[in-house]
């Protein structure tokens, strides 16, 4: 009972650091809260479940198509609409993304419907026994794509020029612009890397949840606080607060009561916000 | 009273503020659609329907300007009012159901409960200096623990199921009325309430407080402005009305459950009235509540698609940012004689 708990809490807390860390890089870099990510998410998992329905893909191989197009999408947002209003009230800010969830949800829901579909393989249904703890080829998969997908995201950030250049970004816009950064196209890439990370969280899932116009929202919900918890700029933060977060609420739901773990989540949440503002792993420097 | 405070504030205060100092063509045409909205519901003629989107938009208009209060002055932006509505529709609804009190009382006890919730949440967050998109985290998760609560407690709540309200008939006393004109003038008449509230907030000392508070944090506390205090007394006031609002939409509707009265996309609507409107105003969430209501039940009840609607409201809320962000009676602004008009 226990051992399953922790299991499917890794699996879940895997998906939230997917999901967080793109969330984080363009919380950290833009400085904008991104509230259409779990609506992305949801277009990513569209994405891939019509081309699995549709061009007949192996769900695991819509990967590269669903990451370079979640890319674009990303990319687009930022430098066709948010780029614009950089320079505003932060509440502009905030409500623009915002404006652009409800669009892309709705949107889906125009197109699609309410209804929940799903694609998986017979293959990803197969469950695996290691150590006694019981997982499903779907979830190691995802266990291993969250890896993965982290560590290149760490090597792109601290191993290429684009990457240092992010993060000089993410630090001080004005001096890495003094220094010949585009700021402006910057933060187009670091949009669209965060929304591609959504594209490989979006991709793992579809063959375990359904598909349907809100999928989104719980995870997004759990993504702020993973960001906030593992503090700004931090990959192995939002990587660590996310699977915590994961095995917390799992724990929380087989031990003491299903209904309740998201609440017992948002309260641990707010009490951690109120003491450690700057997250559990994050520095004060943030603080103006 | 007046006198006395204006002589305090000085010589530009001496200066007629709010609708007075408008043209005299402007307060003719207030006057007259205020008297055009009041009479708008007695003829039988009108269809249940139309009277519907008339409460509604005296619903949102109010809930708008309950926000404005404490965001559009104070800069504290909760994206978690929903929770508040919920407050108020559940603590009537509940104390009537189970204990058979009135929820005219349900209502005061809904606001009082709002306000300690509020202070609850405000002031560990004003005391450690949770402002902007922190401030905005905080109000999502506290109204996301609400959600669940009211949504995991079925055995008091009703669940996800919701909670129907029996219909009595013709029951004044247990707020329950057969004649859908009264609440009309209900909704309207507490319309009425906040906007004068939110108006006398901005000319009170109160208000000043807030503003300089949302302009700037730091320089607001070296002119001697106690910040948590200031924000606390302007966020509890924003609570209190909005639970006010959820006890009547509890009554309106006579059921309520978590998805209709908790939801984010709830606190998200009552935004966009105050921001399409300009969200500085103590007018702004009306004129936005009357441009918008009217139009998203057009589109709810005239468009094939399900999800029409909220579309919609992305589409307006992504534009008005790109090109108004400062909303409708943002434009107004510049001018020093439309500014006191509109209390900008």
């Amino acid at each position: 009972m226990f051992r399953a708990a922790l299991a499917s809490g890794i699996f879940l807390g895997s998906i939230y650091a997917m999901v967080a860390s793109g969330l984080n890089l363009i919380f950290g870099v833009v400085k904008i809260i991104n509230f259409a990510h779990g609506a992305l998410l949801a277009l990513g998992m569209y994405m891939a479940y019509f081309l699995i329905t549709l061009a007949g893909f192996d769900p695991y191989l819509t990967l590269p198509v669903v990451v370079v197009a979640m890319f674009l999408v990303g990319w687009a947002i930022q430098s066709g609409i948010i780029n614009r209003i950089m320079d505003s009230d932060r509440t502009s800010q905030l409500l623009i993304t915002f404006g652009l969830a409800l669009m892309v949800q709705n949107g889906a829901i125009m197109l699609w419907g309410h209804e929940y579909r799903s694609a998986t393989v017979p293959y990803a249904r197969k469950v695996f026994d290691i150590l006694g703890i019981r997982f499903s080829f779907a979830a190691l998969l995802a266990l291993t794509g969250s890896a993965i997908s982290l560590v290149l995201l760490y090597l792109f950030l601290h191993r290429t020029r684009t990457g240092t250049a992010i993060r000089a970004v993410s630090q001080q816009p004005d001096s890495a612009a003094l220094a010949g950064i585009n700021v402006k196209s910057i933060y187009g890439i670091a949009f669209g890397v965060g929304s591609a990370m959504v594209g490989v969280a979006a991709v793992f899932m579809v063959p375990i949840y359904f598909v349907q116009p809100s999928v989104g929202d719980p995870f997004v919900l759990m993504a702020f606080i993973t960001v906030v918890l593992g503090g700004l700029g931090s990959v192995w933060g939002a990587a660590a607060a996310g699977m915590m977060l994961g095995v917390v609420q799992n724990l929380f739901a087989t031990m003491v009561n299903v209904e309740m773990a998201p609440t017992f989540v948002f309260l641990v949440f707010m009490v951690i916000m109120f003491f450690r503002p700057y997250g559990l792993f994050g520095r004060a420097e943030r603080i103006s | 009273m007046r006198a006395t405070r204006s002589t305090e504030q000085g010589e530009s205060a001496r200066l007629p503020s709010g609708i007075g100092a408008a043209p005299l063509s402007f307060r003719v045409a207030s006057v007259v659609i205020l008297l055009g909205l009041v009479i708008f519901a007695i003829p039988d003629s009108i269809p249940f329907y139309y009277k519907q989107v008339g409460i509604l938009i005296f619903w949102f208009a109010s809930l708008g300007t309950a926000w404005t209060i404490s965001c559009g002055y104070g800069g504290m932006f909760s994206i978690g009012n929903a929770a508040f509505v919920g407050t108020g529709a559940y603590t009537s609804t509940l104390l009537f159901l189970h204990f058979q009190i009135s929820p005219w009382l349900g209502m005061v006890v809904g606001m009082a409960l709002a306000a300690l919730l509020a202070a609850g949440v405000g002031y560990p967050a004003f005391r450690f200096g949770l402002r902007g998109d922190y401030f905005a985290l905080i109000t999502i998760a506290f109204s996301g623990i609400v959600y669940e609560l009211v949504n995991g407690a079925s055995g008091i709540t009703g669940g996800g199921q919701g909670k129907p309200i029996r219909v009595l008939g013709d029951r004044p006393w247990l707020f329950q009325f057969t004649d859908r004109r009264i609440y009309y003038y209900i909704a309207m008449a507490m319309w009425l309430l906040t906007v004068v509230v939110a108006y006398r907030i901005r000319h009170s000392r109160l208000g000043y407080k807030l503003l300089a508070i949302r302009d700037d944090e730091p320089a607001a506390a070296r002119a001697g402005i106690n910040g948590t205090t200031v924000k606390l007394v302007g966020f509890v006031i924003t609570a209190a009305i909005t639970a006010a609002l959820g006890t009547f939409y509890a009554q309106l509707i006579l059921f309520i459950d978590p998805g209709s009265v908790l939801a984010l996309d709830l606190s998200v609507t009552l935004i966009l009235m105050a921001v399409l409107g300009g969200m500085a105003s103590y007018l702004g969430a009306t004129v936005g509540a009357f441009i918008l209501v009217p139009l998203s039940q057009w589109l709810a009840a005239n468009t094939a698609v399900a999800g029409a609607d909220l579309f919609a409201n992305g589409l307006i809320l992504v534009l008005l940012m790109l090109y108004m962000p400062h909303g409708i009676l943002g434009l107004l602004r510049n001018s020093p004689r439309w500014r006191r008009v509109v209390g900008w």
